[in-house]
């Protein structure tokens, strides 16, 4: 809408409407229009920068740079220079001045306080690599679309969410966003939150306890267990139990390989090979896997973490 | 169901504008109304699905799409702008006919203010279907009923979230902004739980103290409120940013315990294992001050500061629990105190400098209490729960060096250390797991990157890391403490060493390349290899994983009107691990997967498009003792195919038709082997269908009002 004005400028000025405009060297934005309408741009009208009632919007020259000697190409120079600051793909201009025209505008938000050193900002991230800035949809800011953008780089995380057991991203009911801040965070992984199981408790405040019996590994990390991308086994975990429960505890059977055919009946005993590789493995019994509060003091005790 | 808006209006083009320039007051009105025009799009349409619920185990996961064949479609969009009054106003609804129905309201005066209201609800079916004689399954009384194998009622487990969020942001001056969040959301439904070391006269065997017997499969009930609210003031100056925020989480559970009628069932113990204890009431709250602040126009900083405290005082009699004497419930607290410091500089332009260094020290000041029995008969004693506190420190220094405009080298040093504190000595260890306070990492990394110019960028990366710690700790089962291990080879020689306190030597080496050879073609590749030896004093548990993953993915223009795109990627993973009980294990995972699109014009008014994906996923569980044939593979495959038609029937309104087919095949035997299945000792059975076909056709109508 800013360049439409602006457009409408140059019209008048064209036409004398405004006096002494016709001679007037156009200069700023307008300048820009006399050349880039939007036969060059797509439409982004209806973008956040396309609020004209915003006076915070940008303007060309507020991302690009005054760019004297691409509005007037210098004599003797074969080809008109590009802008001070270019973002597209092929750009010279380096990631971290690309990011410092948009954080003038974009560093007061708390979301980006933490962009400073975090991992996209030290692998030389562009926001436009990720941000489309001239159109009216931002694919990497709507749910359904914006795997399509982390997937360009995270390439194991599109492998693990194609897998059964996974958060509903693939139907687009979850982001990536909706765990991770790209923008920076005091936790590992750029999770939203400080740390990974806080980031977990925003939707799973169930396991945060605490617990009178607590179970080491989960109080300390979700991730220990569970692949939030997706796994192949139930409940996102990241081995097969009794693999994953036997990476720490001896098993109870002798006997490690597995169900036997022929003895999947009712008669069978719990601590047998078969209840321990199949159903729900260890958890048939050990159900209370996140942590007990149950405070009975008679044998056995929940600290097994059985009720 | 995403809709395709596209937007039909009069192209105004700077030789139009400088034509309409004559007539400028009355161009200025007409830009004032299209701007303040409202716009509209409503897609409504039909959907119909083939298929069993068996056949869309998988498929309905998520999308609500239960056992019914047709499905009505609603989405709507609605954005209005009056630039004149600085007000802004989007509405979305998706799916509002479904089981996953979700409306957003945005109204905003950009620069000023924002409200947001958005209600959402999701769905997730158990893609496991359950055949049992259990009554009243779901609630937290149910009653167990044998039957025959098979013979029982079908028994569907779902979850169900129904959230509500409202916003609201006020930027009260250029430096000075405060917004706040809250988000309540219920959470209702079942899924798979259960109890073990049950018994009967139904199951042959003895019951004792040392053995379990049977297992009974209970379902969870979930009827529970999540509240949050967010609360953050901000403050810029020119060179310092800072805010001050609130998080507060509030739990409520409306089931305590699972107090279930075990029929002719009992404990292979005394007392009767009838109470199963439910997550409790809990609630935390964090106070932050995080921000960023410029030393100079080349050195940055930011820092956070967190102190968050959770707190959980769930009644245990309220729950029909009994605890020690006295204790009415946990009195849990935990403090969390976070400091994360960072900064960044470019010292000259070639050289980039990154600092981090972050703290978090976790003070558990839950009381101590007899909550444990430790040993039995004559010997045994009280033993208390235990004390989570725990420090860790994490930093790292990073340098970058601009060798040329094309091609950049980092190098970069990780630390990291976990001091769990000291054990509590009044509580028990269970089972013969040896432990250790400390753990330290250290590791380095390189990596050498070119930017994209002459059509290719890429980037290297090797990284090692290394952790050990302190002395080996041995448990008491008796409630005295632990004892620090001299010589673990010997006297911990048949344990098992936990991987995340284990010596670990991680390495890993990624390559990324992105090559553009024409406008028309893109290509990348990527590939990465990682491996973790474990050693420890013992030859069991974990010695090593691997992991591997490449992919290529492409882009190719065949014209103006078609587009094409597709990916082949293959990754795999393995562990090798060996238990006391004779075995080693070596688990191989491989996962292939395939995804070829396009998109494209058939005809000026009729838009196509569609993707085919294949995954294969390939456990293999290679053992040794393997006497009765082992573990046979899991094998996961899916095909999907999906394709769109879009047809513009006339400026503002088109017909989309959407086909979605998908084939999956699953063969696992956690709850089949071959054709046998496992029963719980009530009979109850869990069972997904091996072969899942199912296929989906939409219609909708897309209407833009403007």
């Amino acid at each position: 809408m800013r360049i439409k004005r602006l457009m409408a400028v140059v019209g008048l000025s064209l036409f004398g409407l405004l006096g002494s405009a016709w001679s007037a060297e156009p200069v700023g934005a307008a300048l820009c229009v006399t050349c880039h309408d939007e036969e060059d741009l797509p439409d982004m009208s209806r973008s956040a920068h396309g609020f004209t009632a915003d006076k915070r919007a940008p303007d060309c020259i507020s991302c690009h740079g005054p760019s004297p000697t691409h509005a007037k190409k210098p004599a003797g120079v074969a080809e008109r220079p590009h802008p001070d600051r270019m973002f597209t793909k092929k750009s010279t201009t380096p990631a971290s001045e690309r990011n410092a025209a948009c954080l003038t505008c974009h560093n007061k938000d708390a979301k980006r306080a933490l962009w400073g050193g975090s991992q996209h900002d030290a692998a030389d991230v562009a926001c436009n690599s990720c941000h489309k800035i001239h159109a009216n949809s931002d694919k990497v800011l709507s749910k359904a679309t914006q795997t399509d953008v982390c997937y360009t780089c995270h390439k194991e995380q599109r492998t693990q969410m194609n897998r059964p057991s996974h958060h509903p991203v693939p139907e687009g009911k979850m982001s990536c966003s909706d765990c991770h801040n790209p923008h920076g965070s005091a936790g590992p992984k750029l999770v939203k939150r400080d740390s990974i199981n806080d980031t977990c408790y925003t939707c799973h405040a169930e396991k945060r306890g605490p617990f009178v019996h607590s179970h080491e590994p989960v109080t300390e990390d979700c991730s220990n267990c569970h692949n939030a991308h997706g796994t192949t086994v139930a409940s996102m975990l990241k081995a097969r139990p009794p693999l994953l429960c036997q990476q720490c505890h001896t098993p109870h059977a002798q006997t490690g390989d597995g169900p036997i055919p022929g003895q999947l009946t009712s008669a069978t005993r719990s601590q047998n090979s078969v209840t321990i590789w199949q159903g729900r493995s260890c958890l048939n019994c050990h159900t209370q896997v996140h942590g007990s509060n149950n405070p009975s003091t008679t044998n056995p005790t929940p600290q097994l973490l059985m009720r | 169901m995403t809709s395709i808006v596209t937007s039909f209006r009069f192209q105004r083009t700077a030789l139009a504008l400088a034509v309409c320039a004559a007539f400028a007051p009355v161009q200025a009105q007409a830009e004032d109304d299209a701007a303040s025009a409202a716009q509209t799009t409503i897609s409504v349409g039909l959907g119909a699905v083939d298929g069993s619920n068996a056949d869309r185990a998988l498929f309905r996961q998520y999308n609500g799409l239960r056992d019914q064949s047709a499905v009505g479609m609603l989405d709507i969009d609605y954005s209005l702008r009056k630039p004149e009054t600085s007000s802004w106003v989007q509405f979305t609804g998706s799916n509002l006919l479904g089981d996953t129905r979700e409306l957003g309201l945005v109204w905003k005066n950009p620069g000023s203010w924002k409200f947001t209201a958005d209600y959402g609800e999701l769905v997730h079916y158990d893609p496991n279907r359950v055949n049992t004689g259990l009554l009243g399954a779901g609630s937290t009384t149910p009653q167990v009923v044998v039957v025959p194998q098979g013979t029982g009622a079908e028994l569907d487990l779902k979850t169900k979230r129904t959230s509500l969020g409202l916003g609201f942001t006020k930027i009260i001056s250029p430096r000075l902004q405060f917004a706040v969040d809250l988000k309540t959301e219920n959470k209702e439904g079942a899924r798979l739980f259960g109890l073990g070391q049950i018994c009967s006269p139904l199951i042959t065997g003895s019951c004792n103290t040392a053995l379990g017997s049977g297992v009974l499969m209970l379902p969870e009930p979930i009827n529970a409120n999540h509240s949050q609210v967010e609360a953050r003031l901000s403050y810029a100056l020119e060179k310092l940013r800072f805010s001050v925020g609130y998080y507060g989480s509030f739990y409520r559970n409306d089931n305590a315990a699972l107090q279930p009628n075990l029929g002719g069932f009992a404990s292979t113990t005394t007392p009767v294992l009838n109470s199963l204890a439910l997550a409790p009431d809990n609630q935390a709250h964090q106070l932050d001050l995080s921000g960023s602040y410029d030393f100079t126009g080349t050195t940055h900083g930011s820092f956070k500061l967190g102190y968050a405290q959770a707190t959980q005082n769930a009644d245990f009699a309220g729950a029909g629990l009994i605890g020690p004497a006295g204790v009415a419930n946990l009195g849990a607290q935990v403090n969390t105190t976070m400091a994360k410091i960072g900064i960044t500089s470019r010292p000259i332009p070639k050289l980039s400098l990154l600092a981090d260094l972050r703290y978090e020290d976790k003070d558990d000041q839950t009381p101590l209490a007899n909550y444990n029995v430790a040993g039995a008969g004559a010997t045994a004693v009280s033993a208390t729960n235990r004390d989570l506190s725990s420090k860790k420190i994490k930093g790292k220094l990073q340098a970058s060096w601009q060798f040329t405009s094309d091609y950049r080298g980092t190098l970069g040093a990780d630390y990291e250390s976990i001091d769990r504190g000291a054990f509590t000595a009044t509580s028990a260890v269970s089972g013969f797991i040896p432990l250790r306070q400390e753990t330290t990492e250290t590791g380095v990394r390189a990596e050498l990157r070119r930017r994209l110019t002459n059509d290719l960028s890429g980037a290297i990366s090797v990284s090692s890391s290394k952790r050990d710690g302190s002395n080996w700790l041995q448990g008491s089962s008796s409630a005295t403490g632990v004892t620090e291990v001299a010589d673990p080879a010997t006297s911990l020689s048949s344990a098992i060493f936990m991987p995340t306190l284990a010596d670990r030597q991680r390495d890993k080496i990624k390559l990324f390349a992105d090559w553009q050879p024409s406008e028309k073609l893109s290509l990348q590749f990527s590939a990465e290899e990682g491996k973790d030896k474990f050693s420890t004093p013992s030859t069991y548990g974990l010695h090593d994983t691997r992991m591997n993953q490449f992919s290529v993915d492409w882009g190719y223009a065949l014209s103006d009107k078609w587009a094409l795109n597709g990916y082949v990627s293959q990754g795999l993973q393995t562990l090798n691990q060996s238990h006391p009980a004779g075995y080693v294990i070596a688990f191989d995972n491989t996962n292939t997967g395939v995804g070829l699109g396009f998109t494209g014009k058939l005809a000026s008014k009729l838009l196509v498009g569609g993707n085919l994906s294949y995954v294969d996923d390939k456990s293999v569980y290679k053992q040794t003792l393997v006497s009765s044939g082992g573990l046979p593979d899991v094998v996961y495959r899916q095909t999907a195919l999906k394709l769109f038609g879009k047809y513009e029937l006339e400026k503002g309104s088109s017909v989309r038709v959407d086909l979605v087919h998908q084939r999956v095949s699953v063969n696992d035997w956690a709850w089949d082997n071959n054709g046998a299945q496992f029963a719980y000792s009530d009979g109850t059975t869990v069972t997904q269908n091996p072969n899942q076909t199912v296929s989906f056709i939409g219609v909708t109508y897309i209407y833009l009002l403007k």
